[in-house]
């Protein structure tokens, strides 16, 4: 099993409680333990060259976080230089990078998040307790991966009526731009068609019923209880004030103690979680296929 | 290709305008500052900048300012001093040359930035506005008396003796030195 086969009540308890924890402090080890591991899964979820694209993506965003911090925050003990008057702090400049890390941390659960919970599950979920709520989730989720593809399908029929073929990069970017705004307005209006289709459907003329097939099991009972457990653990730990951490005005000092170090390891040991589970279920695979 | 030129120009240009704007001074350039020597016939004021309101509500403190080193122990950020008082010097001039003179970190909103027409002085030596309880913030007094303006907008005259005061009660909490307690005021 693997939190894309396990039963969704399951990886809902684990992402939302990895979210809250990733927020919990602003604690550095916290943060880059999230990001290491959060970022093995996704190599695992998604292979080695969609995860190299999304560093491409992800690094400029990291240093434009983390370069914007100093500019406007002047607080913090040891100045670095003056701009325009303005101290450029060496606190100032550690916190950006560390909003860096956790934005990006962040970004890297929501990505996991969405491949894991597709929309079945999330209207297997809440169908019953919220239906259009569940419905307007899932269609929200779909509307990047489909925009992704209408633009790909309308920029690949530009390019073969000949649209990129300027030698300028001005030109091919502007092109780009006119593609990217009529993609746009045919989502739009896609939008609109989809909500009259499914009026006219009979959506939410009465109560609907759903089938899926998800069953709760006894390894999903031990998943979920253990993703309880150690956040029960760390939230301890959290409210006895071990986690607390400060940058302005003076970074607080990292300390590596006997509590710091059991809670950074439950952490390390919950994130761990997916990863490991991952991992074996790769590993079954290989050795079902060698046996053929 | 042509446009592509173009437009690097453009951005060049671009680039340039923003650098031309931006000042980069080291450290001990900034620090650097000229204070008057103080002569037989200058004007002086008197100036301090004090936070011992913070030791008696100090469970509202911001853990982060709780650190070693960060506020002094006895409140006292800068005790009374003279200094030469320029032509047309407004309290704000007068804080802002002598926290850079004793190297205390000041953070301030500029006068075009709010809608009081004057400067609003944030956060001193790391304690800003909100740093201690909701009503905290930082205030000043001359010859004892709350000013009733901004401190960008109060001209000093000689002698004038200025405190600089953190209050973490909207000034109930704080007297002056000079005797009296101190309502309202902001600065």
């Amino acid at each position: 099993m693997n939190l894309k086969t396990a039963h969704p009540f399951t990886a809902l308890v684990f992402f939302t409680l990895a979210g809250i924890l990733s927020m919990l402090t602003k604690d550095p080890i916290f943060s880059l333990t999230a990001l290491i591991f959060v970022m093995l899964y996704s190599l695992l979820l998604f292979g080695i060259r969609e995860w190299l694209s999304d560093i491409a993506f992800y690094l400029p965003l990291f240093l434009m976080i983390s370069v914007i911090n100093p500019m406007f925050s002047h607080n913090g003990m040891t100045p670095l230089f003056f701009l325009n008057g303005n101290p450029v702090t060496l606190e100032a400049v550690i916190y950006g990078v560390f909003i860096g890390v956790f934005v990006i941390a962040i970004l890297y659960l929501c990505k996991c998040f969405t491949e894991i919970m597709t929309g079945d599950k999330i209207l297997f979920l809440l169908g019953n307790i919220a239906p259009k709520i569940a419905l307007m989730i899932s269609m929200i989720l779909r509307f990047v991966p489909l925009f992704k593809e209408r633009y790909k399908k309308a920029s690949d029929a530009q390019k073969a009526l000949g649209v990129y073929s300027s030698e300028s990069r001005t030109d091919r970017l502007k092109c780009a731009a006119e593609v990217f705004s009529a993609v746009i307005s045919q989502s739009l209006e896609r939008s609109v068609e989809v909500s009259a289709s499914m009026r006219s459907r009979g959506y939410g003329a009465g109560k609907r019923s759903s089938y899926s097939l998800f069953r709760f099991t006894r390894a999903d009972a031990l998943l979920t209880s253990a993703c309880i457990l150690i956040f029960a653990l760390i939230f301890i730990s959290y409210l006895f004030g071990v986690l607390s951490f400060d940058f302005y005005p003076r970074i607080s000092d990292l300390s590596f103690d006997l509590p710091h170090i059991l809670t950074y390891g439950a952490y390390a040991v919950f994130m761990l979680i997916p990863v490991a589970l991952e991992i074996k279920e790769n590993l079954k695979w290989k050795y079902l296929i060698s046996k053929i | 290709m042509k446009k592509d030129i173009l437009i690097i120009c453009l951005i060049l240009l671009l680039v340039i305008f923003v650098a031309n704007g931006t000042e980069i001074q080291s450290v001990e350039e900034y620090y650097l500052t000229h204070i008057d020597d103080i002569k037989e016939d200058s004007e002086t004021v008197f100036i301090s900048i004090r936070c011992d309101s913070v030791l008696s509500h100090y469970d509202m403190l911001d853990p982060s300012l709780k650190k070693d080193g960060v506020l002094p122990a006895d409140g006292m950020i800068l005790p009374k001093n003279e200094y030469v008082l320029r032509e047309g010097d407004t309290v704000f001039d007068i804080l802002s040359r002598v926290t850079r003179h004793n190297r205390i970190q000041m953070e301030y909103q500029g006068a075009d930035k709010n809608g009081f027409g004057s400067v609003h002085v944030e956060g001193i030596n790391y304690l800003y506005s909100f740093s201690c309880g909701p009503l905290s913030g930082w205030t000043y007094t001359v010859n004892g008396k709350t000013a009733g303006v901004g401190c960008s907008l109060y001209e000093l005259s000689d002698g004038d003796v200025i405190e600089w005061i953190y209050t973490c009660e909207l000034g109930e909490d704080i007297a002056s030195s000079e005797g009296e307690s101190i309502g309202g005021g902001g600065s």
